[in-house]
């Protein structure tokens, strides 16, 4: 029984990643066509899912970073072979004519404490997707619900790949699966809008994948200690030089490469510039920055109610989530821009996303840039290099993925039932409908930043971050007050969006098909208002992890601070530590003949 | 028999424990339970309350001494880079003591006046935001932080909001409640800037620690400035100290509604429920002082914020009493005489020593007390919040006033006589001696070259600014004073609001007692009046040479302007059948002047044409100045101008948003154009 625990602890994070494939086979390939049965398969898939995840968070060992914090410590990775079962023997390594032709590239998950926190999210937040009520049209469909099941089986890889073609793999499969999602099951004006998702997030994910396999080939060039040595495409071995699993090269980390001789120091200055380039623009893209947004708000507004809970919950982070897994530890000082200027266009993003929001007469486009205005206040916080700033991001992400799903939940239930979305068509509903009324006012208070819920801890610590900066950096004022002024903006659309549709007297809209035209069911335009029903306990039921999710980072922030922290900490580190040495060569490699950097004397890898 | 620190526990988890009750528990017709619930929490966390503060006043107890503060949880604790540590923790002293006692009792009263009121017809969901309220409150004063003292803060500003739509729509305004919350909100901001330098300066949220690094504060004014320099380099640290004292003052005017912030009340206390103008009083304002009081110590040693602070508040005492002057509604008459009482307290801050901060809050028990029985006398307010509780009002159910306003008129009394009149009289006292310490400073210098040389140092710097600045502290005083009369001209016009059969401005109520309690509030006035002139032409007496130089007869003008509305005051008195015929409102709010003086100088004169003459016209000005910085301030920049911008920003980028070519083509363009910069910059 303890073996087969340990097993099962062990590759925990595969199962969680192997079950919504096997779910999504069982639904498509099944011959019961029953609504019931197809859905239950689906629910009952993704709550084994969210089962395994309690498993992984609690067979994660949280102590296990050392004091040091030397390295990231990812834990129950498991590694699958893809292109090259091969094992490469030390032989073959030295006879390069042995090498097999095929990159070793892995199906390769584990995870650090921050990927942690973001698998967990997904485990947790495609209950509601898969619970959500889905208009009858999609609901006898069992791709649709194949393609969630897939969704989610994408997005725990993506957070937990540690083979940068993997996790390229995963982050196009879900750009694809959403693509097919809106476009299938979408709004009425979907396949204009799928269109610009497609251009848009295709660029993006090219990009990231070119910059990550750049990186590969650039770790090979400057190996110059073992020559003909295979290429890992292992995040920990491009990041610092690990060796966690049975067949990883003895390399180290692309920083130390870079400063183990002339050569490599040139390369890397030249080419690492523009790697760095290319993945800057390509998470840009996938945050989004503005002015790379505008895929976003039309995407999530055509988007079927379950695929706008994912865009708007976990889509989101995976452009913050692969700043943080490549982009800050990977290049301390290669910026393409200063880093003050990325603060400066996340900060006018903030600012000019809580305009937009208030400009938004439409429910799910109100949410929709709120979302967008939280997460680029989120990207703010990151890209202030303040480990306390990266610590309230990450509160304020998680924060923002359960605020969001419970929100997103909430109007997928006007948008179906009224077919409409439009703010003024609704009022007085906090008398109707107690329960609607008062989980939308906890998600509202919440996000503007109530006091002992998840939003304001998050936002006070990210401010702190901006305010603060780096060690190198001055106070930056200015950019915590845009940031600040962002979400006061965001607070204001939501009061106003409250008062309007929820207090004062009653009103609701008259049902009508023209917003779901190509997908509605003529049966769904009767005039049947009863239908609308307060939010039953079973759905509270569903959302109350979520809602205690809040309430934990409100109350006990350091709960979750205190795991992150040594991520944090540990990217941080270094940057503060190559950052300085590479001020040193720079200063001197304004003369004429380039010093070589000292040659960084650590223990090999493999020790 | 529970120990001092447990007991202090109580004070801030009884309300919460009735806010999760109420909650919880409060089923479905749970307006009578959850009224009950609240009762009990607040009922608790005032006997607590009181026993420390009786502890702490009559008995010197040793226990007390020991765990006046003390932190039981780290909230957030980050190690990396500048370590951050922020925590939890309970504060009792003296006067977390009286504030506690004021904001429980305060809630108290509230609670059970709302509750024999509503006969609990509604789901009772007030209640608990009241209990919320009052946890938010009791967290503020007893917090050991300045995080927490921020938490406390906002959680009375989103319980104030939540309660108000927890009532009834003829009794609250959502616009007008959603403006409240948004000033708030934009207070908060201010706050955060206390919060980042304060860490910046200090590295430390604690309030002991922060104390700590400066050194105990003292009683007089210059010793604290020597005392910091030691320590804390106030000459390189100044600005920043600066910024904190700014920020904290702005943070406590908007929530006190000081002046120029003080538009938004207009719309809270007309559209908003009158309990909530209760709570205000109770509770709200009291943490606005309490906020300046406590971090007092970061600001004392310099001048400038402390000016600004005494400008605002002399300013304030007197606009909002002008305004109180031209109302009709009873609360906003109450509302704008709180503000004034608020400003008054601020006066008494300005004055930076321990007499004033002392008086100061004496002046606000009575005033918060007095205003807080006024809003509790108001029949109309009570029978409109029984008129929504139950569709039919009745008569019958009308509340007994008759002892109410026997209480009031006792308040009326205390205010006048132990608050106002004291508190002037410190702060002239404080500033006359400290004019005199700065005469004798400069005495000791032989020469001006003397002079010059210690030009440099922080002492000489301040006496210097005592000097030049002393007198307009005075003026500002003097403006206090002013106020205090009309304070008591519009308790006059409250009560001429009242005919003889107990009806407020022409409704018939049942009461008949009302004739005596507005008498009683006449003779408060009066002596008010009385006790007042005395002392503000001790002040005229007292002033420096270049006040006195001004001239024997601007000094008499001062004169006959303080003493004309006593002496109006007097003749209304015996006029008082005739002033009853009141003017309507069409009348009341004509600005023609020649009507107006036609009136006056014919035999039927009005009160009212003496207050447009006298009170008006300056009003006009300043409500006009202040409705501009409203407009601009909240309405104009938070509300219409970002609103406006936005709308025109969306109507441009909603093409381009939706995927037109021209976004493309725009967007390649600045793209290529920013690269084209960026790259340029890089390389070169």
């Amino acid at each position: 029984m303890g073996a087969l625990w340990q097993s099962l602890a062990q590759h925990v994070l595969m199962l969680m990643f192997i079950m919504p494939l096997v779910g999504a086979c069982i639904v498509l390939f099944s011959r019961n066509r029953d609504t019931n049965a197809i859905r239950q398969v689906a629910t009952t898939n993704i709550l084994m899912t969210f089962l395994l995840s309690i498993v992984m968070l609690g067979n994660f060992n949280y102590e296990k970073r050392d004091t040091q914090n030397t390295a990231t410590t990812y834990q129950m990775v498991s590694a699958v072979a893809w292109t090259n079962p091969n094992v490469i023997t030390q032989a073959d390594a030295e006879n390069s004519s042995n090498l097999p032709w095929l990159p070793d590239i892995r199906i390769s998950l584990g995870v650090d404490e921050i990927s942690l926190i973001f698998v967990g999210l997904t485990a947790l937040l495609f209950i509601p997707v898969v619970m959500i009520a889905a208009p009858k049209s999609i609901q006898k469909r069992p791709p649709y619900y194949a393609i969630i099941l897939m969704l989610e089986a994408a997005l725990i890889g993506l957070f937990s790949a540690l083979d940068v073609v993997f996790f390229s793999i995963c982050l196009g499969l879900t750009t694809f699966l959403l693509y097919v999602l809106i476009g299938t099951w979408g709004g009425y004006d979907r396949r204009r809008v799928i269109n610009k998702f497609f251009v848009f997030n295709w660029l993006g994910d090219g990009l990231i994948l070119l910059g990550l396999l750049s990186l590969v080939h650039a770790q090979t060039t400057m190996n110059q200690e073992s020559p003909g040595e295979p290429a890992s495409f292992a995040v920990y071995q491009l990041v610092d030089g690990q060796a966690l699993v049975a067949g990883d090269s003895n390399v180290h980390g692309l920083q130390k490469l870079s400063r183990t001789g002339q050569e490599a120091w040139e390369y890397w200055n030249e080419f690492g510039w523009w790697i760095s380039l290319c993945l800057l623009i390509g998470f840009a893209i996938k945050i989004p920055l503005v002015p790379f947004h505008t895929w976003f708000s039309p995407a999530l507004a055509e988007a079927p109610s379950a695929a706008g809970l994912v865009m708007s919950t976990l889509y989101l982070k995976i452009g913050l989530y692969g700043t943080l897994r490549f982009l800050l530890p990977l290049f301390p000082d290669e910026w393409p821009i200063s880093q003050t200027t990325v603060l400066m266009v996340a900060s006018f993003g903030c600012l000019f996303t809580g305009l937009l929001t208030l400009a938004q007469d439409d429910i799910k486009k109100l949410a929709t840039y709120a979302a967008l205005n939280q997460t680029i206040f989120a990207a703010a916080g990151i890209f202030s290099l303040n480990p306390i700033g990266i610590s309230g991001s990450l509160l304020l992400l998680i924060n923002h993925a359960a605020a969001f799903g419970i929100l997103f939940y909430l109007i997928s239930a006007i948008e179906i039932h009224y077919k409409t979305r439009d703010i003024e068509a609704f009022s007085g509903w906090f008398k109707r409908y107690p329960r609607y009324s008062g989980l939308a006012l906890f998600c509202m208070l919440t996000i503007v930043g109530c006091p002992l819920l998840g939003g304001f801890t998050g936002q006070v610590l990210t401010l702190w971050g901006i305010y603060f900066g780096n060690a190198e950096t001055a106070h930056n004022l200015f950019y915590a007050a845009c940031n600040a002024m962002g979400s006061i903006f965001v607070l204001w659309s939501f009061v106003w969006y409250f008062q309007r549709v929820f207090q004062s007297s009653f009103r609701e809209p008259t049902l009508n098909t023209s917003f779901f035209q190509g997908t509605t069911p003529a049966s769904s335009t009767t005039n049947d208002q009863s239908a609308m029903r307060d939010c039953s306990w079973k759905e509270i039921g569903i959302l109350s992890p979520l809602v205690l999710v809040i309430v934990a980072i409100g109350l006990m922030p350091q709960c979750f601070i205190g795991h992150l922290t040594p991520a944090v900490e540990h990217a941080i580190t270094v940057t503060d530590k190559e950052t300085r040495h590479f001020e040193t060569i720079v200063s001197e490699s304004v003369t004429p003949k380039t010093p070589i950097p000292e040659p960084i004397h650590d223990a090999s890898p493999a020790d | 028999m529970l120990d001092a620190a447990r007991m202090q526990w109580l004070i801030p988890c009884a309300p919460l424990l009735a806010c999760l009750c109420g909650l919880l528990f409060g089923g479905r017709a749970g307006g009578q339970r959850r009224s009950v619930i609240s009762i009990l929490g607040s009922l608790c966390s005032t006997i607590i309350a009181a026993i420390f503060l009786v502890r702490l006043t009559l008995i010197d107890d040793p226990q007390l001494a020991n765990v006046t503060a003390f932190q039981f949880s780290d909230w957030i604790s980050i190690s990396a880079g500048v370590p951050l540590s922020l925590g939890w923790g309970l504060r009792i002293d003296l006067l977390s003591a009286m504030f506690v006692t004021l904001a429980s009792l305060g809630t108290l009263l509230v609670t059970v006046e709302l509750s024999q009121s509503s006969k609990h017809s509604s789901s009772g969901w007030g209640y608990v935001v009241l209990s919320l309220m009052l946890f938010g409150a009791t967290c503020f004063f007893m917090s050991t932080s300045f995080i927490q003292m921020l938490i406390g803060w906002q959680i009375v500003a989103v319980a104030s909001y939540l309660f108000c739509m927890t009532q009834p729509e003829s009794l609250s305004d959502p616009a007008s409640t959603r403006k409240v919350f948004f000033v708030s909100r934009i207070g908060d901001l201010f706050w955060l800037i206390v919060l980042f330098v304060v860490f910046d300066l200090f590295q430390s949220l604690n309030l002991d620690a922060v104390v700590g690094t400066l050194t105990r504060p003292a009683d007089r004014l210059l010793d604290l400035v020597d005392s910091r320099l030691g320590q804390l380099q106030l000459t390189s640290n100044v600005r920043d100290l600066a910024i904190i004292a700014y920020s904290l003052i702005f943070v406590a005017a908007i929530r006190c509604a000081q002046f120029p912030f003080f538009h938004w009340l207009n719309d809270g206390t007309r559209l908003g429920p009158a309990t909530l103008s209760l709570q205000q009083a109770f509770v709200a304002m009291p943490m606005g002082i309490y906020l300046l009081v406590r971090c007092h110590f970061l600001f004392l040693g310099i001048i400038g914020p402390t000016k600004v602070l005494a400008t605002m508040a002399g300013v304030t005492a007197l606009a909002t009493a002008l305004i109180a002057l031209t109302r009709r509604e009873w609360q906003q008459i109450f509302a704008y005489l709180g503000v004034s009482f608020i400003g008054m307290v601020f006066l008494g801050l300005s004055a930076a020593n321990s007499s004033g901060i002392v008086h100061a809050l004496s002046l606000l028990i009575v005033g918060g007390t007095l205003l807080g029985g006024l809003i509790l006398a108001n029949p109309r307010l009570l029978t409109s919040i029984e008129t929504t509780s139950n569709d039919e009002p009745s008569a019958d159910d009308s509340p007994a006033i008759d002892r109410r306003w026997i209480l009031v008129g006792i308040l009326v009394l205390g205010s006048g006589l132990a608050g106002q009149s004291r508190l002037l009289e410190v702060v002239d006292y404080h500033l006359t001696s400290l004019q005199t310490e700065a005469a004798e400073y400069f005495s000791t210098f032989e020469t001006q070259t003397d002079i010059a040389v210690d030009e440099d140092s922080a002492k000489a710097a301040t006496y210097r600014s005592i000097q030049e600045h002393g007198n307009t502290y005075r003026v500002i005083h003097i403006l206090g004073v002013i106020s205090t009369f009309l304070f008591a001209l519009a308790l006059l016009r409250a009560y001429f609001l009242i005919d003889d059969d107990g009806a407020i401005d022409g409704d018939k109520a049942e009461n008949k007692n009302m004739s005596m309690a507005g008498l009683l509030i006449m003779v408060g006035c009066l002596l008010c009046v009385a006790l007042s002139v005395p002392i503000a032409q001790n002040f005229l007496w007292k002033m420096t040479p270049r006040i006195a130089s001004t001239g024997f007869i601007k000094t008499h003008i001062v004169n006959i302007f303080l003493i004309a509305p006593a002496l109006g005051f007097v003749t209304a008195l015996a006029m008082r059948e005739k002033l009853q015929q009141q003017p309507t409102p069409q009348e009341l709010n004509s600005t023609a002047f020649w009507p107006s003086m036609k009136r006056v100088c014919s035999n039927g004169f009005y009160l009212n044409d003496i207050w447009f003459f006298v009170c008006s016209l300056p009003i006009r000005g300043l409500s006009q100045f202040s409705r501009f910085l409203n407009w601009f301030a909240i309405d104009g920049l938070l509300i219409g101008l970002p609103n406006r911008v936005s709308r025109r920003v969306w109507v441009w980028a909603q093409p381009m948003h939706n995927g037109q070519l021209s976004y493309y083509v725009l967007a390649i363009i600045v793209a290529a154009s920013t690269l084209f910069v960026l790259l340029t910059q890089f390389k070169g």
